[in-house]
């Protein structure tokens, strides 16, 4: 670990370049849907083309804990109703295709995953069981080679990701968490206490 | 300036070998993308790198309405006939004897994360896959496997595929002796080996410490050992019980024994001979039959034996045959931490039920080997790093993949089980039930393999939630069955060496497709996989988890005391298991119940090969329905003649079937078809095999030919052997001539 840390410091610009960055909006509440019902949302998504990318298919991923759960497989990147670390939340994690600058590419995350969250939350099948909150997100970047998950990583990334948040939550008065194990993906965690929709926040996004 | 390439960071981490190879490739992909390299060529490069086709890479893909382009922007450029460059891919790791570290374990978390879906796959030959791989991912990935000391090399493509061996090697009570360094002296041996590079098809090779058990599943393999001692002259040497000519597939084989004693120096040059005789003799053009099996039962034990031993004679001496070897007998696994005794507290009830099922006591006393349970073979990431963390802690780097598609840990010492267990809870890994009833094996199937033609693990996701809600308390005569599903006949899933096996066949009903799995009953996967067991009819996928209750309940209800699974379906017979699953097997119609005409967790309507539902089909739908359901009856006939030891009635009803399904295909072109035998046959060949109709999209011509086979050779005086498999034969004839069907009535719609 210390080796990848150390090489970490080398890479003075790197994590700018990185491409391969997610975000995760969480759902609200304690109570969801059954898992079960995301799959043909997911399927009709295909046929419809109701998010972006090129989409392919849908994994079920439902009988391992605390995982990706189902998820929406496209070109360009997954769609994911994600377990991970046992809270439901709508992912979004780009895998190629990426834009030549992060904030490019961390505005797409974001507007992907909202925009999913969105669908998901108002899909006829889902019978407005299900919401999202719009005050803590998780965005990281899945690339240990450019942006491994070290202090250096976080200089470079943290005030460009930070700014963008305050820019679309519309306050300063955020948290941010790091995510400690060196091992994982770098990603922070970020929580408001401002609220908002959805729907306000996707539409705040077009003008960012 | 810092490197920002995987190649540049890990220069000089990595054998110049691995760092040439993974660099070939590279170049291979570049000439392929600009046309220089053939796409044939390129197809089988890559997979001998582990790099394979998944689902829907030909670019296309049936959404439940219609057949869709999947809109990749490079349309053009192919990585192999009807697959597209960009379209997703699987990457096969290979982990010799499933041996890993915790180091290696937090790669594959690493490289799931980045390149995959964010989770690992366990395969049934102790492998690793991850899917929906981009190709253009994958000298990185390689690159950082290598740095860890891992290659992808030989995953796939016709060449020695991952060595395999007993997961408690070294720890076992009944074991000969430690197999493991020995399986990894027959992988370093053969890995590139120019012997080894001349084959129709893959060849698979395992090791097994002893006789009794399952671990090695020595009987379905192309090549296999067993270990032995034997006495000579006062001196106790080391050997291996040889096995060649195995394998699951469409038509299963039972290895055969080789050689009762081969001592350990011999395993290599005897395998390098047998690799000799394989390329030169073995099937190239027919890959239907190019596997070892084929060749062995071509040419008869005996022969082969007496061609392999002259082969084996003329070897040129290598030093490598023993060098390789000079320290298995003295390999040991140290453990981190000493030996203790069990705690006298019984935990709670949660626990307790894992001890039961997931523990076992290793030969050196004050240690346990704990099975870790995945689901579907599926782990996270996250579950990676923290099995990699509970390694670190209680055993060092005694981490190993198995066939069960399970991860187990050796040397835990047992006063730190309760801890073990808490850590493995805490990272959703401390299921109990390994090695029973709800640790289903499934193969990828409809999910993601090009050849899948029903749901296996949707289906085995089902059983798993339906069994696991009732554990408990189940009888153990129950709790103890195995249970294997495959997606379709090519048996990946193992489905032949189980009690209970399901495979994915499809079947017509009123005009539309509707998944199902055969039921296939009586296998065994103890004494290294001894026999297998066969097919008891179709059953609508949906009805599937009512079918293992029916059989369940009435071996529960019917089992003569300890009467073994294997038993009792010997004893009551094949006529009354059709009879016990007659209900089930019925379909309601689609305007009843469309459940039926979609497969497990996939809401889509069931369609083959991306095929649509033609409405006009109904009346030409009945009369071969009706044609193909009687020769489905006649197949079972064979089955209860050889049953009944009668391989000449069984080889005979076995013929007639064929006969029968290829009558009724004719019928749709030919009303005047008669009954005889060589009219049919020539008509066919004419109208289906020759205009390739008939041709299975992989497999081509295979099962068209083991219609002429049985034609053209007859069906007298074949022995119980022959019958048995000419019975198989018939079987899948009769599937192939259900897709044949199904595949005309799309066209003609």
């Amino acid at each position: 670990m210390l080796r990848s840390y150390e090489y970490g410091l080398l890479m003075s610009t790197a994590a700018n370049t990185a491409t391969r960055l997610f975000c995760k909006c969480f759902a609200a509440g304690d109570v969801h849907p059954d898992d079960a019902l995301y799959i043909p949302v997911f399927h009709r998504w295909i046929q419809e083309k109701a998010v972006p990318g090129l989409l392919i298919d849908v994994a079920d991923y439902q009988h391992v804990p605390q995982g990706p759960n189902v998820m929406l497989i496209a070109h360009e990147g997954h769609y994911a109703m994600d377990r991970t670390a046992g809270r439901l939340g709508m992912a979004y994690h780009q895998k190629r295709d990426g834009a030549d600058s992060f904030e490019r590419n961390l505005k797409t995350v974001v507007s992907n995953a909202l925009q999913a969250a969105d669908a998901m939350a108002n899909d006829a099948s889902i019978d407005g069981a299900l919401s999202f909150r719009t005050d803590e997100f998780v965005l990281g970047v899945d690339d240990r080679l450019l942006a491994p998950n070290n202090a250096d990583t976080l200089d470079q990334l943290g005030p460009q990701i930070q700014a963008f948040f305050v820019k679309l939550l519309g306050t300063e008065a955020m948290e941010v968490q790091v995510a400690s194990d060196p091992r994982v993906p770098f990603q922070v965690h970020i929580r408001t206490e401002v609220t908002s929709t959805v729907g306000d926040l996707r539409e705040r996004l077009n003008t960012l | 300036m810092a490197e920002r390439t995987w190649k540049d960071r890990l220069e000089g981490e990595i054998t110049g070998e691995l760092t040439r190879e993974i660099e070939l490739f590279e170049t291979q992909m570049a000439h392929r993308q600009t046309g220089q390299l053939d796409e044939k060529v390129f197809a089988e490069t890559r997979l001998r790198r582990g790099v394979y086709g998944q689902r829907y890479d030909n670019g296309q893909r049936h959404d439940g309405i219609a057949k869709q382009e999947l809109g990749f922007s490079r349309s053009k450029e192919t990585k192999g006939p009807e697959t597209l460059w960009d379209a997703p891919g699987m990457l096969r790791i290979k982990i010799p004897w499933g041996g890993m570290t915790a180091r290696q374990l937090e790669l594959m978390a690493e490289l799931a994360e980045e390149y995959s879906d964010r989770i690992a796959h366990v395969t049934t030959r102790q492998d690793i896959q991850l899917h929906f791989i981009h190709i253009d991912d994958t000298p990185d990935i390689m690159r950082r496997l290598a740095s860890v000391g891992i290659t992808t090399q030989e995953a796939c493509g016709n060449s020695i595929r991952n060595v395999t061996a007993c997961p408690i090697s070294g720890v076992c009570h009944d074991e000969s002796f430690d197999v493991s360094p020995y399986a990894e002296a027959f992988k370093t041996y053969f890995l590139g080996h120019p012997d080894a590079q001349n084959f129709g098809r893959k060849f698979k090779a395992a090791f097994s410490g002893c006789e009794q058990h399952a671990c090695g599943l020595a009987i379905m393999h192309d090549m296999a050992f067993i270990a032995a001692y034997r006495t000579v002259d006062g001196v106790k040497q080391r050997g291996f019980k040889v096995y060649v000519g195995g394998g699951l597939g469409a038509v299963p084989h039972q290895a055969q024994l080789y050689e009762e004693f081969v001592p350990e120096h011999e395993i290599l040059p005897l395998g390098q001979a047998m690799c000799r005789v394989f390329g030169r003799l073995g099937e190239k053009r027919n890959r239907a039959r190019a596997r070892l099996k084929f060749l062995v039962a071509k040419l008869g034990l005996d022969e082969f034996k007496k061609l392999v031993t002259e082969e084996r004679a003329g070897l040129p001496e290598d030093s490598r045959w023993t060098s390789l070897l000079s320290d298995a007998e003295g390999f040991l696994e140290t453990p981190l931490r000493g030996p203790s005794a069990l705690s006298e507290e019984p935990g709670s009830v949660e626990y307790q039920q894992w001890f039961e099922s997931n523990v076992q006591m290793q030969r050196q006393e004050g240690y346990a080997v704990v099975t870790i349970a995945l689901p579907l073979g599926d782990l996270t990431a996250d579950q990676m790093r923290g099995l990699a963390d509970v390694a670190r802690i209680y055993t060092g780097d005694h981490i190993r993949a198995t066939v069960e598609q399970n991860i187990v840990l050796r040397w835990i010492p047992l006063s730190d089980l309760p801890a073990v267990y808490t850590d493995l809870a805490s990272h959703g890994l401390a299921s109990p039930g390994a090695g029973t009833i709800v640790d289903i094996t499934a193969c990828p199937g409809t999910d993601t393999c090009k050849l899948g033609i029903s749901a296996s693990r949707g289906l085995a996701s089902e059983l798993h939630t339906k069994l696991g809600a009732k554990a408990a308390s189940m009888d153990t005569a129950i709790r103890d069955l195995r249970v294997k599903i495959s997606g379709c006949f090519n048996a990946c899933g193992q489905h032949h060496i189980s009690d209970i096996g399901f495979y994915g066949v499809s079947r017509k009903v009123g005009g539309h497709n509707v998944p199902h799995f055969q039921v296939v009953l009586g296998g065994q996967w103890s004494e290294n996989a001894k026999s297998f067991g066969l097919a008891m009819g179709a059953v609508p996928s949906k009805n599937i988890p009512d079918a293992l209750s029916v059989i369940t309940e009435r071996y529960l209800a019917d089992r003569q005391g300890d009467e073994s699974f294997q038993a009792f379906v010997s004893r009551i017979g094949k006529v009354e298991i059709k009879t016990m699953l007659k209900e089930l097997t019925q379909v309601p119609g689609y305007e009843v119940d469309r459940s039926y005409y979609s497969d497990w967790a996939d809401p889509r309507e069931y369609s083959l090969g991306d095929m649509g539902i033609g409405e006009c089909a109904g009346a030409v739908v009945a009369q071969a329905e009706m044609g193909l359901a009687r020769s489905e009856s006649e197949v079972f006939e064979a089955q209860v003649c050889l049953d009944k030891n009668d391989p000449d009635r069984a080889a005979a009803l076995a013929y007639q079937s064929m006969l029968l399904a290829a009558q009724a295909l004719i019928r749709e072109q030919n009303i005047n078809i008669t009954d005889e035998p060589e009219h049919i046959v020539s008509e066919f060949r004419t109208r289906f095999f020759e205009t390739k109709l008939f041709h299975d999209p992989f497999a081509g011509g295979k099962f068209a030919n083991y219609f002429f086979r049985i034609h053209d050779e007859g069906v007298a005086g074949l022995n119980f052997h022959q019958a048995h498999q000419r019975v198989e034969e018939a079987q899948l004839f009769i599937e192939a001539a259900h897709s044949c069907y199904a595949r005309m009535s799309t066209v003609s719609s």
